[in-house]
């Protein structure tokens, strides 16, 4: 589900089906079962739905989520709202805070105090907790966050408290801190327990109206619901563990982006996911996705394990504008949907990027969404005149310098996202899909000097395709601060043991008859450091403390540049991923594509001075296609750009496999 | 050449995220709780002169006058320095901040030609001196630590297993294994700069580089001399006060004349205090971070900011009289600079309120809050630091932030949990929201808070300074002042309260309180809508008496919406 558009990709067998049609924003599970419905298949015939959806994020984003309590220890109920008193932007006096999930009045203060060793220093109150709930209950509270302090070392009260309040309150929404994310640091650990609770009741309730109104429809297979750790779950996890289906849009983009790296046996790849107001980019390193647990939603720190998407405020509708200094800037204003960029004929009048490809001719009229939507060329003039007399040149001259500015701002996001990493991102391969991503994807990876792009089948609807290709997951973790080099290679095997066994049963759940797999890693780091780093554990029978060791001191010299083979090592957080592989669907999928050969158009782009240019219909490609560029195909829902000295081959997948030569 | 505005656009972006990627890098790979969670460190790109092309946002005191110690060193040795080389410095007499804060400047050579450095300043627990932490009785800064004026020192030889530096810092200071891998973190951050820069050089050649970098403060100046000419023409002057010092427990007065003409800015600080006998004096480094600070923030607040380097403080001149309290003569004392530092930044802005009275916010609670534990223990020092901020000020279209870092720092306020795992003899009592500190406006100033730790060992000695328990920040536009901070032990069931700079020794059982002031309202407080106050009542962060005291309107209204949260 987008904001706009709701996607639906069906799979039978080697045939793939994509259908769109409007969201309808109150009620998402409406607009699915109407889109679906055109696929003009019985729901009873249909074996699994796997869902993607927005109602969290949407409840964040709204702040339209559960009216939310908090129970913290006595002398802390505001750790949510100080949040870690640093700001955004360093200049600004007039800065406003983001205003916390709970407000002040609901939150509850219990008398208990764990120290940081796990030792109760002083008792939980039970009375406490009665005078929280019958506050709680006269002020209407749905929904509670409990977070008390040091619960990572010693969960005990806080499973009291969640005992007590679900005999006293049966009806209300619970969400722990020691369940929902067991790790030191106070208020990261609050604000991911505040969010869980503040969008539970939300995503559960909406889960069951979407359960049942496919049932209604016949429909009687399997549900899942993707999260954005890249996995999927059955409704009733999802609904406990609402948290994880925040953000879980973009992950979809970044699963097929993993499927299409398999298929074409590509280890190191960029996802590259422009739509119109944004782009999400996310490194790919070693056939694996970079997974953070330090990201935010609107300001907010959630600390479950996500696909680390970096965003940035560059997309089709980002505003060009010149400032004071007399310089050229792209975003981040966005004329978004509405009015959306002027050649749209929406009403808009600012001089956006599409309007930029509109004048560059890289976006035609004939063709634009399938020939679905006008393309107003004039009004994409209109609004890049006055620009153009500002700084003394053409609107097409502005209309370059633009495409120009936006390549190498979302370069310097795909460089970001890798030198973080420690890689160079000459050695990947950009992976282009949503509406704009394929047509500034070639000109972006020159900018990097990456030689490689694929654009995937259905760049429009990629992320919905991506849903298919999805395991069940659920990640599993636990604070052990301790001095690595105390530990024996036995004591950490139980300790990861012991994880496992603590959470095999929820996973068996899960995973139903099929078996799950298991995968460790723990996060170290140099005593005293504040930030950790992953290292995968290869398999609990052969786990040696001494390879783990030499593993940490390689990544950290890769991230860091330094390695430090003296200094003291300290474990922070044993972590546990549970998985099912694939849930019964996605096959790879390669495309029938017909057999005449292609017919171009031919046209003008108005890129480095006039220039020829061949049109070419994506329906039209057969496989084994080859093409030179300038080039560019269009369909239905995006636009691929194929530039000079850029080779086009269609792959016996159906991608799109662009080669700089 | 001519400018193109492509690359230009393409490079200032660029520079920027090179700094902000060496920021990343020293916080993640920093050992000591005050920069990996408190984030007490900057980063900078500089140019081949020592002028600043980028920064990393993090900390504005450390920041915009980092070109001073940079200039210095290349003065000191003729601009000569080799690839394996590094300038050190931490002296608060050639430009830069207190004893605390040492920098690092790593030179970038593009094949022979040196074309600029990678810069990076930290705040380390301790750098030797006459106590742990804090000297509260330095006369002269030789007692507050070591000082070194500009090093020049080699990478591979003196950082060494048996290198003089590192054998240095291990004999002189008390917390030397984490100070030893926060310096090789600053070293990490700037070479990670220095790589990036020669990246950047490999695409576009080092004329082009060296040309853009000029573009760039040129580009920066031109937005910041746009800003000054929106100011009217006129002499707008503003004294502040620091409470008290240690020595002479009387008020130290910091006065500012502000001239604007045209798209120039002249700042004089004539008529200020001599410099102070003790800890409190601001060395010109910092006098000229927290003026370029003041002034950026005042003209840009709500707005873009200007991309920081050398050309935004070219149209502002600053002269502050040699033996002052703002440019003081060695070797005088500074390590509690900030307490003066902040009544500079804030005497500007009331300056800057006679120029634009409806652009400038009121004063928040601007005082830096240094509260520290340190127990010496089995031979060994574990010292706890960290800075608290307060509420901000009101502003023109909304309320102050409750409890924020204050504005010329960013630092994070340590976690709980961290405290109690690093430092075992501490155990957090609370940590609340002051109701009532903020004060009364059309747009209230932000909370304050009051944080609690409880020591449970002997041998534990409490050591803070701060400002503002004597003198409130005041209102704007018609609000009303916010509210004074103060430091106590809390100790058999009495309340022992202490001076705003001091060193204590604990008992156990003890607990120390800091409390931090709310800022101050703008507008008037019988405009605030009657809604606002309620929901300020709601939320008890006013009492029904403070209500009732500031804004008549409320009156009537009231009853059944005052509630507290326990």
């Amino acid at each position: 589900m987008g904001g706009t558009f709701t996607d639906v990709v069906a799979q039978d067998g080697d045939d793939l089906r994509v259908v769109k049609g409007l969201t309808t924003p109150d009620d998402q599970s409406l607009s699915a079962i109407d889109t679906a419905a055109r696929l003009n298949e019985p729901f009873s015939a249909v074996r699994s739905i796997i869902h993607g959806t927005t109602v969290a994020t949407n409840a964040i984003l709204e702040r339209k989520g559960a009216r939310l309590g908090l129970i913290s220890t006595a002398g802390f109920r505001d750790v949510l709202e100080f949040q870690r008193q640093d700001r955004g932007n360093i200049w600004n006096l007039f800065t406003r805070k983001v205003v916390p999930l709970a407000p002040r009045h609901l939150r509850y203060e219990v008398y208990e105090r764990i120290l940081a060793d796990g030792s109760v220093h002083r008792p939980l109150d039970p009375e406490s907790v009665r005078v929280a709930a019958q506050a709680m209950m006269a002020e209407g509270v749905e929904a509670v966050a409990v977070c008390l302090l040091n619960s990572y070392a010693n969960p005990s009260h806080e499973a009291r408290v969640e005992a007590m309040l679900a005999e006293l309150m049966p009806s209300l929404y619970v969400a722990t801190s020691f369940r929902t994310a067991p790790h030191f640091r106070e208020y990261e650990r609050m604000s991911t327990t505040a969010i869980a609770a503040y969008v539970g009741p939300k995503v559960k309730g909406y889960l069951s109206r979407f359960r049942g109104r496919f049932a209604e429809h016949g429909f009687g297979g399997d549900i899942y619901v993707m999260c954005s750790n890249g996995g999927v779950l059955p409704p009733e996890s999802a609904g406990l563990h609402a948290a994880a289906t925040c953000h879980s849009g973009p992950a979809g983009g970044v699963l097929a982006t993993l499927r299409v790296a398999r298929q074409k046996s590509l280890k190191n790849v960029v996802s590259f996911d422009m739509g119109g107001t944004s782009t999400d980019v996310c490194l790919i390193s070693g056939g694996r996705a970079n997974v953070s647990t330090r990201l935010r939603i609107e300001g907010l720190p959630i600390t479950l394990p996500m696909f680390a998407i970096e965003t940035v405020g560059a997309g089709g509708g980002s505003i060009v504008s010149v400032d004071e200094g007399g310089l050229l800037t792209v975003g981040p204003r966005s004329a978004g949907a509405n009015p959306g960029p002027a050649c749209y004929g929406g009403g808009g009048s600012q001089p956006t990027v599409t309007d930029a490809l509109a004048l560059i001719g890289l976006l035609r009229a004939e063709t634009f969404f399938g020939g679905r939507m006008t393309l107003d060329t004039l009004a994409a003039e209109a609004a890049y005149a006055s620009l153009a007399r500002r700084i003394g040149d053409t609107p097409q001259g502005v209309a370059e310098k633009t495409f120009t500015i936006s390549n190498a701002k979302l370069a310097s996001t795909v460089r970001l996202v890798s030198v973080r990493e420690g890689h160079d991102p000459r050695d990947y391969t950009l992976v282009a899909y949503g509406g704009a991503g394929p047509l500034h994807a070639c000109s972006v990876a020159a900018e990097l000097s990456i030689k490689h792009v694929v654009v995937p089948r259905f760049p429009g609807a990629f992320s919905a395709y991506g849903l298919l290709c999805a395991d069940l997951k659920r990640d599993f973790v636990r604070t052990r601060l301790t001095r690595f080099s105390r530990l024996g290679d036995s004591e950490l095997r139980q300790w990861l043991g012991e994880l496992q066994a603590e959470n095999e049963g929820e996973m068996q759940a899960i995973a139903g008859r099929r078996h799950p797999r298991w995968r460790f890693t723990v996060d170290l780091r140099y005593a005293g450091q504040a930030s950790e780093l992953a290292v995968p554990v290869p398999r609990l029978s052969q786990l040696k403390c001494d390879t783990l060791v030499r593993r940490f001191h390689g990544l950290h010299k890769a991230k860091f540049g330094f390695a430090d083979p003296q200094a003291e090592i300290e474990l922070v957080n044993l972590r546990l991923e549970g998985s099912v592989a694939g849930t019964g669907l996605a096959s790879s999928s390669p495309a029938a594509g017909p057999a005449t050969a292609p017919r171009p158009q031919s046209g003008w782009l108005a890129l480095g001075g006039k220039q020829k240019c061949d049109f070419f219909d994506r329906a039209d490609l057969p496989v084994g296609t080859e093409l030179w560029g300038p080039t560019v195909i269009g369909e239905s829902t995006a636009t691929t750009f194929a530039p000079p000295n850029w080779k086009l081959t269609v792959d016996p997948y159906g991608n799109l496999d662009l080669v700089r030569v | 050449m001519k400018a193109d505005p492509v690359t230009l656009n393409v490079l200032i972006n660029a520079f920027h995220a090179i700094a902000e990627e060496m920021g990343i890098i020293l916080l993640q790979s920093a050992h000591s709780t005050v920069i990996r969670e408190a984030r007490d460190c900057s980063c900078a790109l500089l140019d081949a002169k020592g002028r600043i092309v980028a920064e990393a946002e993090h900390i504005p005191i450390q920041m915009s006058s980092l070109s001073l110690p940079m200039q210095a060193c290349l003065r000191k040795y003729g601009g000569r320095i080799g690839p394996n080389e590094v300038f050190v410095t931490n002296d608060p007499y050639i430009g830069g901040q207190h004893l605390q804060d040492i920098t690092i400047f790593t030179p970038i050579f593009a094949g022979k030609a040196l074309i600029g450095f990678a810069g990076s300043i930290a705040h380390h627990v301790d750098i030797g001196g006459g106590a742990s932490g804090l000297t509260l009785d330095a006369r002269e800064f030789y007692e507050e630590g070591l000082r070194f004026t500009a090093l020049k020192l080699n990478r591979r030889r003196d950082f060494a297993a048996n290198g003089i530096f590192r054998d240095i810092v291990f004999s002189n200071f008390r917390a030397p294994k984490a100070t030893w891998g926060d310096l090789h973190a600053q070293l990490a951050a700037n070479e990670v700069g220095r790589r990036r820069i020669l990246e950047l050089v490999e695409r576009h050649d080092t004329e082009t580089f060296a040309f853009y970098v000029e573009e760039a403060m040129h580009y920066s100046e031109k937005l910041m001399r746009a800003a000054i000419a929106r100011l009217p023409d006129g002499r707008y002057t503003a004294e502040d006060f620091i409470d008290d010092g240690v020595v002479d427990p009387k008020p130290i007065a910091v006065r500012v004349a502000v001239q604007v003409e045209g798209e120039d800015l002249h700042v004089d600080f004539e008529g200020s205090a001599p410099q102070a006998k003790d800890f409190l004096n601001v060395p010109i480094g910092s006098t000229y971070s927290s003026t370029y600070s003041a002034i950026k923030m005042a003209l840009s607040s709500g707005d873009q900011a200007i991309p920081a380097n050398d050309g935004c403080y070219r149209p502002i001149s600053i002269a502050a009289p040699q033996g002052s309290i703002v440019n003081p003569a060695p070797p005088a004392a500074v390590r509690a600079r900030m307490c003066g530092a902040y009544r500079v930044f804030d005497a500007l802005l009331l300056a800057l309120q006679k120029a634009i009275p409806e652009r400038i916010p009121a004063l928040g609670f601007h005082a830096n809050t240094t509260s520290g534990l340190s127990r010496f223990k089995d031979g060994e020092f574990s010292i706890f630091i960290e800075d608290i901020g307060g509420g901000w000020g009101g502003y023109p279209g909304g309320d102050g932030a409750d409890m924020l870092d204050v504005p010329l720092s960013n630092c994070l306020i340590t976690p709980s949990e961290a405290v109690e795992s690093d430092h075992p003899f501490i155990i957090m009592k609370r940590y609340e929201l002051l109701p009532d500190s903020g004060g009364a406006g059309c747009y209230r100033g932000g909370l304050g808070s009051v944080r609690e730790y409880e020591v449970i060992e002997d041998g534990v000695e409490f050591f803070g300074y701060s400002d503002r328990h004597l003198f409130a920040p005041a209102g704007a536009a018609g609000g009303c002042p916010g509210s004074t901070g103060s430091f106590s032990i809390l100790r058999d069931g009495a309340e022992i309260s202490l001076p705003s700079k001091t060193r204590q020794p604990l008992r156990k059982g003890d607990v120390v309180r800091v409390v931090v002031g709310g800022g101050g309202g703008f507008g008037d407080p019988r405009d605030r809508p009657v809604e606002r106050i309620l929901d300020d009542l709601l939320e008890g962060k006013i009492s029904t008496q403070h209500a009732t005291a500031h804004y008549p309107q409320s009156v009537g209204k009231l009853h059944g919406r005052g509630r507290h949260g326990r």
